[in-house]
């Protein structure tokens, strides 16, 4: 399975870096490179939180994809 | 056409088996070696020990120094580094961070190693035995203990100047490292993500520990059979290897039991 993303795009959308996005969401600028590039799926809690900072539902952000195999 | 799959209790068997098979067979070489060269083996040994008593104090001095060199230039790099961290950009940023992480864990590795070290150096004379022989009174045992205790005392306040290198990077990083709450609010201050990490590596950790203190355990004994060399050793990784154990099931049944409250 995999979750796939599109908070780069939101959080350019924003005009903010991934820092600011950090500390709007009180996580690290490292997990968010992380979520941004798909290493880390975040927790549910975390996941809404960035929905609501980009003003936007979970599911435009993150995407569930389910493996052909 | 569908291959069988082997039964559990059977290939557990069968790994039983073959571990009795190469026990059996690395003691019997392990015997006949030593009944050619056992005495050999001993008195090498002892002498590797006499020849290491005599160099206790240029060993100490240079382990010390070593250790000095490696986390000075452990925090220096950190520093550099961490100024080029605040105004880098975002993926300048991933790559810094990871040079960061790297140099910082060089530091802690050759902190701990180092303060292993001269606890090695220190061991072959901190013994009664090699007190109270004539080599030992040319002061040179007491010169090793007043660098060990400078050396440990360095080795304290360099992982204290490391956090606080690491807290000028990423202030939301909380915890003094001279209070006994210091890994408790460091982990708290820690997001899902770094937590996640955390615990992954701790994990690593326990397993590794699983299967080395078992090994070192045989090692252990087969040296007490063999070179006589006491149980001590044994006993002190058995206790090592119950309380690794004991402190992960526990923590696993207590978590469980925290979520049912």
């Amino acid at each position: 399975m995999a979750l796939l993303n599109r908070l780069k795009e939101y959080r350019a959308r924003l005009g903010i870096n991934q820092t600011e996005l950090g500390k709007l969401a009180g996580v690290s600028r490292q997990t968010i490179s992380l979520i941004e590039r798909g290493d880390y799926s975040p927790s549910v809690t975390l996941a809404l939180k960035l929905a609501k900072i980009c003003g936007v539902q979970v599911e435009d952000i993150f995407e569930y994809e389910e493996d052909a195999s | 056409m569908k291959k069988k799959k082997m039964g559990t209790y059977k290939k557990m068997g069968l790994i039983l088996l073959a571990g009795a098979a190469g026990g059996g067979l690395v003691g019997a070489l392990l015997g006949a070696g030593m009944e050619l060269y056992g005495s050999g083996i001993a008195s090498g040994a002892g002498n590797v020990l006499s020849a290491l008593q005599r160099v206790m104090l240029p060993l100490m001095i240079a382990i010390g120094a070593a250790g000095i060199l490696a986390g000075e230039s452990c925090i220096w790099k950190m520093k550099n580094i961490g100024e080029e961290i605040a105004g880098a950009e975002d993926e300048a940023c991933d790559r810094l961070e990871y040079e960061y992480e790297k140099a910082g864990a060089f530091g802690m590795k050759a902190n701990i190693i180092t303060q292993a070290l001269c606890m090695l150096v220190l061991s072959t004379g901190y013994s009664m035995k090699y007190i109270g022989t004539e080599a030992s009174r040319n002061g040179h045992f007491l010169l090793v203990c007043i660098i060990f205790i400078l050396y440990f005392a360095y080795a304290g306040f360099w992982q204290a100047r490391y956090v606080k290198c690491v807290q000028r990077v990423y202030p939301e990083k909380k915890g003094d490292p001279a209070s006994r709450k210091f890994q408790k609010e460091w982990l708290e201050s820690c997001d899902e993500a770094e937590r996640a990490m955390i615990y992954q590596s701790a994990y690593k950790s326990y397993m590794t520990a699983n299967k080395t203190i078992p090994l070192l355990l045989v090692v252990a004994m087969l040296c007490h059979l063999f070179f006589d060399t006491g149980i001590m050793a044994v006993v002190l990784l058995a206790a090592v290897w119950i309380i690794v154990m004991l402190s992960y099931l526990n923590s696993c049944v207590k978590i469980r039991r925290e979520k049912l409250d």
